[in-house]
């Protein structure tokens, strides 16, 4: 009887010590991601797209798209389909995704770039009628080309934290150093070139170590646009 | 077979996982308070149990999430047999060897995680952050395992 009532107790606690990780969950987030976010924004303000592209993190969908309708990439090979894109956690822990009000009717597809104010969101996973789910760009299987200011290219690739990325391979010799920013390469097909990706928090050696902070708005509640290619004859 | 208390306990190891997904993100997935209990049943119990489990981890991942099935089920699979593979040369009953037959299984399922995830094995300062996490995780939860036992009415568990 002890002995099953020191097994009660010891479920009690192990639900209190998980609802205590529950209740501290918010406040370990967000000081750590917040102090990170702020010194490198001032870092970064010589990079005024970069703040300008924070700060409108909050377009309205209407704004979001005359904003890239105007950029010289849209329209020439992208349709721009306006969605609303959801966080949520999903169920295995290593994974970063979200969910979108917008399926398979409106012509989504798996493999499609999805972008929002602050620059790359992430990629079409799975599709459905009336949904669709987004791997985010800092999930660990998130793989796309990349260029630094000076043109020189390499591979991103998401994680192994939430929020960032890590340079998986140089193409080209780039020297990554802090606040350096990273921009989308076009290659791949999913994603036009020049879009902001993220920048360089902390520039280690070997490079791949390195880690690339990704808009904070990422895991965020926010208007998007997926980019659905527009194949022309020379295509097919 | 009674299952009741193991599904009990199934959720809410998953539910630990969900309260503290920061630190299972950080750690790379080492520290990962249902794989620690799954390798903790692995550890003695039975198959078809261990197998209960295993799927009921599994089946949450899925649901609704980006994960294919290879990357659920290997990390598992990995773990699971690198403990079964351990256990023959350590005592899983020592309450300190039983942490060289989990730290070492679990990296091991960290490492194929990694690999189907990411097609990368994960770096040294990635897998020493992930190893001290899991031995504090499991450190907290093997002896709360330990007191729970009883319920779990298996004769396999020490009385």
């Amino acid at each position: 009887m002890k002995r099953t009532q020191s097994a009660y107790w010891a479920i009690c606690c192990w639900l209190v010590l998980a609802l205590l990780g529950y209740g501290l969950q918010p406040l370990v987030s967000s000081s750590r991601g917040d102090a990170e976010h702020q010194i490198l924004l001032e870092q970064a303000l010589q990079h005024s797209l970069l703040l300008e592209s924070e700060n409108s993190a909050l377009f309205d969908r209407q704004r979001l798209l005359d904003r890239y309708l105007s950029a010289s990439f849209a329209g020439s090979s992208f349709l721009l389909i306006p969605a609303r894109m959801t966080p949520l956690l999903d169920p295995a822990p290593r994974r970063s995704s979200a969910r979108l009000d917008r399926g398979s009717e409106d012509g989504l597809e798996i493999g499609m770039g999805v972008i929002g104010a602050s620059g790359v969101v992430g990629k079409i996973a799975a599709v459905g009628q009336g949904w669709s789910r987004v791997q985010l760009a800092d999930d660990p299987a998130f793989v796309i080309p990349f260029v630094d200011e000076s043109g020189h290219a390499g591979i991103f690739a998401g994680g192994p934290e939430a929020g960032y990325g890590q340079p998986r391979l140089r193409i080209d010799p780039i020297q990554i150093k802090d606040a350096l920013v990273l921009r989308t390469h076009g290659g791949g097909g999913a994603f036009p070139e020049g879009l902001i990706l993220g920048i360089v928090a902390d520039a280690r050696i070997p490079v791949s170590d390195s880690r690339i902070l990704l808009s904070r708005a990422l895991h965020t509640s926010q208007e998007i646009l997926v980019l659905s290619p527009i194949l022309n004859a020379s295509h097919r | 077979m009674r299952v009741g208390w193991l599904i009990t306990l199934t959720l809410l190891s998953m539910l630990t996982v969900g309260a503290y997904r920061p630190l299972v993100v950080y750690s790379g997935g080492i520290a990962d308070p249902a794989l620690i209990f799954l390798a903790w049943l692995a550890l003695i119990d039975r198959w078809p149990r261990i197998l209960l489990v295993a799927t009921m981890i599994c089946l949450y991942r899925s649901f609704g999430g980006i994960s294919s099935v290879i990357e659920l089920v290997g990390p598992v699979v990995a773990l699971i047999l690198s403990v079964r593979w351990f256990r023959l040369v350590l005592d899983p009953y020592h309450p300190w060897k039983r942490f060289q037959i989990l730290i070492p299984a679990l990296l091991i399922a960290c490492v194929v995680q990694e690999w189907l995830l990411a097609g990368v094995v994960p770096g040294l300062f990635f897998v020493v952050n992930g190893c001290w996490l899991s031995v504090l995780v499991a450190a907290l939860l093997f002896p709360v395992l330990d007191l729970v036992a009883p319920l779990l009415r298996s004769a396999r568990y020490p009385l």
